[in-house]
């Protein structure tokens, strides 16, 4: 599975499956976090303070994002909650 | 039993016609495929003398792709100089129909079918094989067929027309791609428009529409992020496609 930044955004192509995968900005944000250096509640907080929105705000989109990645086989695994 | 042989997408081909008026009709059909002198052993296609032209087309179409020696992507293309704009698409999404537009509005021919990128340069090459499309498609796109040869049998819902039959040329090499549009459908009496679209969309639309990116996936990938930076990424609602094909000039026409 390869990465790419353009325009800030970052494509996602996993070559097993030929698929592709766009990620909007907020996207993108969460995916340079998906480090394994970061757990979720980090990631949202990080976030919130980046968009300047609460982190009850931003916590559901994040969750959201994680799920799709992985249900589409570009993530092994989900950060650690806390 | 005359034998033609072609060059598609650098595989030669020997295509064995049963039927000489057929092998004719084929020759004139494919003229932008010339053989080369060095041409190592071709790929043989029998072609019977009940077959279909546009069966057999579909068939060498098919197999020049899969052997195709460079990234290819589902996808017109068209040039004004030495600037191409492609738009990918899946089949039936109105590309031919666009193409034959273009060319009648005075862009040169690139494809119909394949965007073709060099691996190592990621320049744009032509791959002008014969536009086939059905009667209404070619008369909103404003072509008239030219007359069949007497006793070649001709699919009835489909045209096929050569870049000679619609007096324009082949686009020359070299070609960079300075655009690349994402069709919307919509109703041809609306109007066309181009918006611009993040270029994450057009990357993950040429890799999607890709025939040839699972031979060197790491380098599709690359090249396709390299190919699409330097160009201008678009929507393009179709509307009719004589006025969007007057947006493709005109586009070109800024940046040639």
């Amino acid at each position: 599975m390869q990465a790419l930044e353009l325009d800030g955004d970052i494509s996602l192509y996993d070559s097993a499956t030929s698929q592709a995968l766009v990620l909007n900005a907020t996207a993108s944000d969460v995916w340079r976090l998906l480090d394994g250096e970061h757990t979720l509640d980090e990631i949202v907080e990080l976030l919130a303070a980046a968009y300047r929105v609460s982190n009850a705000s931003i916590r559901p989109d994040v969750v959201r994002i994680i799920t799709e990645l992985e249900a589409a086989g570009l993530l092994a695994s989900g950060p650690a909650a806390a | 039993m005359p034998t033609l042989r072609v060059s598609l997408l650098g595989t030669p081909f020997a295509l064995d016609c049963a039927d000489p008026d057929l092998a004719a009709e084929l020759s004139r059909l494919l003229a932008t495929f010339p053989a080369g002198p060095a041409d190592p052993e071709p790929v043989r296609l029998p072609v019977a003398s009940d077959v279909d032209i546009g069966v057999v087309l579909a068939e060498l179409n098919a197999a020049a792709l899969a052997r195709a020696g460079c990234l290819a992507v589902h996808a017109g293309m068209v040039a004004g100089g030495s600037q191409a704009i492609a738009f990918p698409g899946p089949s039936g999404t109105g590309k031919t129909t666009l193409t034959v537009a273009c060319l009648l509005a005075g862009l040169d021919y690139g494809s119909d079918e394949a965007l073709c990128l060099d691996w190592s340069t990621g320049a744009a090459r032509p791959y002008p094989r014969p536009l086939a499309l059905a009667p209404a498609a070619a008369e909103l796109a404003g072509a008239r067929p030219a007359a069949r040869p007497a006793g070649v049998a001709a699919p009835p819902a489909e045209i096929v027309l050569t870049v000679a039959d619609i007096g324009a040329r082949v686009a020359a090499e070299p070609l960079a791609l300075a655009h690349v549009l994402l069709p919307r459908r919509t109703d041809p009496g609306g109007a066309a428009a181009l918006h611009p679209a993040p270029r994450g969309a057009a990357v993950a639309e040429l890799l999607r529409r890709s025939f040839t990116a699972h031979h060197r996936p790491q380098q599709a990938f690359a090249l396709t992020h390299r190919v699409v930076a330097a160009a201008s990424t678009w929507y393009l609602d179709l509307g009719h496609p004589r006025d969007a094909a007057r947006l493709l000039a005109e586009l070109l026409n800024r940046t040639g």
